[in-house]
């Protein structure tokens, strides 16, 4: 947790994450080049460029798009979360270099300007309406790859946190949702182009299938989260709601529940019980994935600190996120969904059979 | 359409100009303004930020502009939207997602021209076009 910024936060994690991101990323274009040039010995060296630069980008795209609901329906997927902008600026570099040299073999060294050939050539030299027939193999495919270049480039461009304190997060999250126009404008760049003149049926099995993989898990993860709400209980006389049992809160470690439409983390921390809001101030991280470390819940995603009996993170950091009353009955806890002041501080209550004698130190 | 387009990227050329204009201005005077954290970053982290800031050079601009009306001090960024709507919005997008994306590639697949009539390409991309 930093309050200076620095181009890349490196910590042993993240160079694991882009060595192992590097390795796949080189070795699958180096196996698809391979057999490419193999398959079709009389293809150019661009032409296989073009290509294995589209497969490899194509299929991060759709890593990008699973990673989400994996790591929702699994918390094994998080480590993939938590550096998720690395894939996606490797995405757009890949995406740029088949963009130039698609520009570059397809429509340089003519007599037009490139850029507007890119948008006008198919209109000048075809006719989607060609004796009364739709000829869907002459609809221009290119604006699509460009518009979907463009989505990619603004979310590499702005994925530094820099811009989530500009444009907080809820701004800079609706930015990162210019993935999906990019998704669909990539089916109908791929659809329109390539699948109109290739004959093989592995191109479109291969696109189906990646829908398909990532729709299905954007579909379970959904149906998970609305079981979820379902299954939270409402205390009719004092607005406090049953979020679950003490048991299996292990001390220092926290937990995602849901309390009426909010999603909030309980943390254990010297056998007493603390609610908190789930999203870290960061970048909206799950604390209630997290952990408490010298004190403090710790977010999973980038480390970021706050105490859990107000909230506050310790100085000289300023950023707060709000707490919530917590009641036990025995060992069932009850959360109220509305949040305390900020900056309240609050001693949550003791877990039943807590020693009161050991470990009452406080380190907040 | 060719004059439409060729305006389109005259006018996209002239905002990318003033926003390289701006960025130049921006990391010298403007960047430890409004945001502190950035006052004694290095290189890379103002090389990385670039493209964005010339993408966003109206937002930024503002932003200073705010900060300077406030007498130096930086203020946290607008709340633009909730989580909930937020959550709704991304739930939509998926909605879109999943009829769209099936339609695009079964109707591409539908009405693509068989194996005789596969479209002749102009001159000027072929034959390096020829995958």
């Amino acid at each position: 947790m930093s309050n200076h910024y620095r181009a890349i936060d490196w910590n042993r994690q993240k160079r694991r994450y882009d060595l192992v991101l590097a390795a796949i990323v080189l070795g699958g274009a180096a196996v698809f080049l391979g057999v490419s040039a193999w398959v079709s010995p009389e293809s150019t060296a661009e032409t296989l460029i073009l290509r294995t630069t589209s497969i490899t980008s194509f299929f991060l795209l759709h890593v990008v798009l699973a990673i989400g609901p994996l790591a929702r329906l699994d918390g094994r997927f998080l480590p993939l979360l938590y550096n998720r902008r690395h894939l996606g600026v490797t995405l757009f570099l890949l995406a740029l270099v088949h963009g130039f040299l698609a520009v570059f073999q397809f429509h340089a060294l003519g007599d037009e300007n490139p850029l507007v050939s890119l948008f006008t050539a198919y209109g000048r030299d075809y006719a989607v309406l060609q004796n009364g027939r739709f000829q869907i193999a002459h609809f221009p495919f290119e604006p699509f790859g460009v518009f979907a270049l463009v989505c990619l480039f603004l979310l590499a461009a702005l994925s530094h946190d820099f811009w989530l304190r500009q444009l907080g997060s809820g701004l800079w999250k609706s930015f990162h949702l210019l993935v999906y126009p990019a998704y669909l404008a990539l089916v109908a760049h791929v659809a329109l182009g390539i699948l109109q003149t290739e004959r093989s049926p592995v191109l479109p099995l291969l696109l189906g299938l990646g829908f398909v993989t990532i729709a299905s898990l954007h579909l379970l993860a959904a149906g998970q989260e609305s079981k979820r709400l379902r299954a939270s209980k409402l205390l009719a006389s004092d607005g406090f709601i049953e979020v679950g049992t003490t048991d299996g809160l292990v001390e220092g470690r926290a937990r995602v529940v849901i309390v009426g439409s909010k999603r909030l983390a309980l943390v254990r921390h010297l056998d007493r019980i603390y609610a908190t809001s789930n999203r870290c101030r960061h970048q909206g991280g799950p604390l209630g994935e997290g952990q408490i470390v010298y004190g403090c819940l710790t977010c999973p995603w980038h480390g970021w600190n706050y105490q859990p009996n107000d909230g506050c993170s310790p100085p000289p950091f300023e950023e707060i996120i709000p707490t919530y009353r917590v009641r036990l009955e025995g060992t069932k806890i009850w959360v109220h969904p509305v949040a305390l002041p900020l900056r309240t501080s609050t001693e949550g209550p003791l877990v039943p059979g807590a020693n009161l004698s050991t470990g009452t130190t406080s380190k907040l | 359409m060719h004059s439409f387009v060729e305006i389109g990227l005259a006018l996209s050329l002239l905002y990318a100009a003033v926003g390289i204009v701006f960025a130049v201005a921006f990391q010298v005077r403007g960047l430890g303004v409004v945001d502190s954290a950035a006052r004694h970053a290095g290189w890379f982290f103002c090389a990385l930020i670039t493209p964005g800031v010339i993408a966003l050079w109206p937002f930024l601009a503002r932003r200073w502009l705010v900060v300077l009306q406030n007498s130096g001090k930086a203020t946290e960024a607008a709340v633009f939207i909730s989580p909930e709507a937020l959550g709704r919005l991304h739930q939509r997008a998926w909605w879109v997602i999943l009829f769209v994306a099936p339609i695009i590639l079964v109707t591409a697949l539908i009405f693509r021209p068989s194996e005789r009539s596969l479209p002749e390409l102009p001159a000027v991309l072929a034959p390096a076009a020829r995958h």
